[in-house]
């Protein structure tokens, strides 16, 4: 039975931990704060800018480590069950950040904190053990070492039972690999991106294990009722969401492959020998679970299991991004996919920023600025999976070559010289994500101007795919924004506006899949506006607009910015790899011959910045523009340092 | 005429079949199949299709042989359809 409560969805508390120090603190929840940054990413960003100034090293001991769950986790809210961790980025040096299922966020909350801020770095290794009020910084010598999942299940059976969350990091993490990521539950989830899993080991921090027995929750029950039955009537309607449920993210393979923009091989081929990597053969051959995150009627989450051959036992779950990354390796051997994405589970290892690392590193074999010498006498050719193995171990516990790819693509190629780093394709040092965008500008600007480095979480540019010619017009300034192929006008408003939006479900802790991403323009506001900024208020008593919400979002993501611009960034950070321009899509298909126009990325990213309210020769936020979404006090740090646009 | 439809998800699991021919009348557009789809396979084909009010999905794209037609494009559905043709319908989003 869900009960009201005055307090709303807020824990009430803020917890903070020095290793240095040891010193434990808990601070009242300061509600004006809460009301305005609303949680998740919009807590992290606001901490960290904080608290995190530039001369701060990513793996420094002052670097912050901040775990956030959204505002309506811990709730009955369908697919509320998101946390964000958020650090200086070790990969880019600038605002990084990683956002996970599983149920450690809620836990937390019910344990009565609204988040847990970490700083400074313990002597030895050690976990976290937050039991309601009780906090206490435990030995983990014990738990040196252990993969993700033996971590876990050590920490269930030290405090007896499994009503605990946990998160934890693999021997990557512990060794400070830059592509080493944080899981929570086991690998239930996963705060993947940005190296936030170096953050944790540069702590000497292993795992972090809750208990909590109170409970959030929700001030207005009626309203929460109507809107819970609404999202319900929405999501059985919106043909997004059955391929979700049949096939997980696995399904994405079939857009890939009608648009011919794989990007195998490192970026180079837009078609590819997918068959043996269909969702079907997934589906049929390995699936053996199907499952949801808490709280989720979606249902997208897939177990996999190995029964013959030389993997033959391992079970793991596997996302899209593992498929994609092995085809950026040329793998497309499914039983091979899925033991890369069993070691990096186990690991403890980021698969896109690995899996595009290694794609890197195949590409410097092949053209001889790597050898065998360097390799010790791996073949390090697309298309091995042993290689692929092989090299991914040596990447997590920082062997020969290993230690060299643990620092990413980008210092990687700097150190190897010679012209490497044209084929280390990242943004922000940053691996790419998702598909390639040749052929489909504002997908390469969104990658170029995320906060995180490249991503196409930090945006939705996929907007464009579902608006009718009049609803760009409406909403975006001009029909061209529904052309996917041709359209320039429309788009920059069109991707300030999508970054906005989905930012929104990061600081309510609600997944992507479940409300933002939809078949219609109209489904889509329906979810990610309107019910999201109703379930807040439900839950919370508050009377928030749908346009408070959406600028909510767009807050959050200039503190990101303003961090980012501190840091030194500019508009000449918000580009894609040379190869996107400069390289043909090759290897046959429908997107054959596409490259992005520099001319037309530059246009948009024009309109982009103007709509934002930046600079458009700089990149640079506007003071008036800060002080209008209220971060005045960010608009003076950023003029004191002479960084305003 | 004669043409080939190729069905993803959700259309392929309304259909009962991932690939089918459908028998149309000429002159045909995209129209045409989008309503002999309806009219063959009924409200669970139509709901996939059609939103709550009654507009065509935008973000289905029609593969017409191998030129994409996305259906949020203007006129998408009066696409001319010959006979050997093959259509596939597959959902246009990313995603990921």
């Amino acid at each position: 039975m869900i009960m009201a409560r005055k307090k709303g969805s807020y824990a009430g508390k803020i917890l903070r931990v020095d290793l240095s120090s040891g010193k434990i603190e808990k601070q009242d929840l300061d509600f004006d704060f809460a009301h305005k940054y609303i949680g998740g990413r919009g807590f992290g960003s606001r901490v960290l800018y904080n608290e995190v100034p530039p001369e701060v090293g990513p793996l420094d001991p002052e670097n912050r480590l901040i775990f956030s769950p959204g505002a309506l986790f811990g709730t009955a809210v369908p697919a509320a069950s998101r946390t964000t961790a958020t650090a200086k980025s070790p990969v880019t040096e600038m605002f990084g950040d990683g956002h996970s299922s599983g149920h450690w966020g809620s836990l937390l909350k019910s344990a009565g904190y609204d988040q847990l801020i970490i700083q400074g770095a313990a002597e030895k290794p050690v976990y976290l053990w937050i039991d309601n009020d009780r906090v206490e910084i435990r030995d983990a010598k014990h738990l040196w070492g252990k993969s993700n999942m033996e971590t876990n299940e050590s920490l269930l059976e030290t405090h007896g039972s499994r009503e605990i969350g946990t998160l934890s990091i693999g021997p990557a993490g512990e060794k400070k690999v830059r592509l080493a990521c944080i899981f929570s539950d086991g690998i239930m989830g996963t705060f993947a991106r940005t190296g936030i899993g170096a953050v944790m080991g540069s702590k000497n921090l292993k795992a972090v294990a809750t208990r909590g027995t109170g409970d959030v929750g929700i001030v207005d029950i009626e309203a929460f009722k109507k809107a819970y039955q609404d999202y319900l009537q929405v999501i059985a309607v919106d043909p997004y969401v059955p391929p979700a449920t049949k096939y997980g993210t696995c399904r994405f393979m079939y857009h890939r492959v009608k648009f011919g923009i794989h990007g195998a091989n490192n970026w180079r081929l837009g078609d590819f020998d997918w068959k043996p990597l269909d969702p079907e053969v997934f589906r049929s051959d390995y699936q053996i679970k199907a499952s949801a995150c808490p709280m989720c009627p979606v249902r997208c989450r897939r177990e996999y299991r190995i029964s013959t051959g030389k993997y033959a036992g391992t079970v793991t779950k596997l996302e899209w991004e593992t498929i994609a990354r092995c085809m950026t390796c040329g793998v497309n051997d499914p039983e091979a996919v899925i033991y890369f994405s069993h070691l990096c589970n186990q690991y403890g290892l980021d698969v896109e920023g690995v899996g595009d690392t290694i794609a890197f590193a195949m590409e410097c074999f092949e053209k001889g600025l790597i050898s065998e010498r360097e390799t010790e006498g791996l073949r390090l050719a697309f298309g091995n999976s042993d290689a692929l193995m092989e090299i991914t171990r040596k990447i997590a516990y920082r062997e020969g070559l290993g230690d060299l790819l643990a620092e990413g693509s980008l210092r990687a190629a700097r150190a190897i010289g010679k012209g490497a780093e044209k084929y280390a394709m990242q943004v922000k040092g940053s691996e790419m994500s998702a598909a390639d965008p040749r052929g489909m500008p504002v997908r390469a600007v969104s990658y170029a101007t995320s906060t995180r480095g490249s991503d196409h979480l930090r945006s939705n540019p996929y907007v464009e795919e579902l608006i009718t010619p009049d609803e760009g017009l409406q909403h975006f300034g001009s029909k061209e924004a529904a052309d996917i192929f041709q359209g320039l006008k429309g788009k920059g408003k069109l991707l300030a506006w999508s970054e906005n939006f989905v930012t929104i479900g990061d600081l309510l802790g609600l997944c992507k899949f479940a409300y933002y991403r939809s078949a219609t323009f109209g489904y889509l506001r329906r979810k990610g506006v309107e019910l999201a900024t109703r379930f807040y208020n439900a839950c919370n008593g508050t009377r928030l607009s749908e346009e408070e919400m959406l600028q909510a979002g767009e807050r959050a993501f200039n503190m990101e910015k303003a961090f980012n611009v501190r840091e030194g960034a500019g508009r000449e950070k918000d580009i894609i790899p040379e190869r996107f321009f400069k390289e043909a899509l090759a290897g046959g298909g429908p997107s054959n011959g596409a490259v992005v126009d520099r001319e037309k990325f530059d246009l948009i990213l024009d309109e982009y910045y103007g709509s934002r309210g930046w600079n458009e020769k700089t990149g640079l936020p506007k003071k008036e523009t800060l002080k209008k979404l209220g971060l005045a006090d960010i608009a003076d740090d950023l003029q004191k340092r002479n960084r305003l646009g | 005429m004669i043409v080939r439809l190729k069905l993803f998800s959700p259309l392929s699991d309304a259909a009962g079949a991932s690939e089918l021919t459908l028998a149309l009348n000429e002159p045909a557009t995209l129209k045409t199949v989008v309503d002999t789809l309806i009219a063959r396979f009924g409200e669970g084909m139509k709901r996939h299709l059609y939103d709550l009010e009654g507009r065509i999905i935008p973000s289905w794209a029609v593969f017409l042989n191998h030129e994409v037609i996305p259906l949020n494009k203007p006129d998408a559905l009066d696409t001319e359809i010959v006979a050997g043709d093959e259509l596939s319908f597959i959902l246009n989003i990313a995603g990921g």
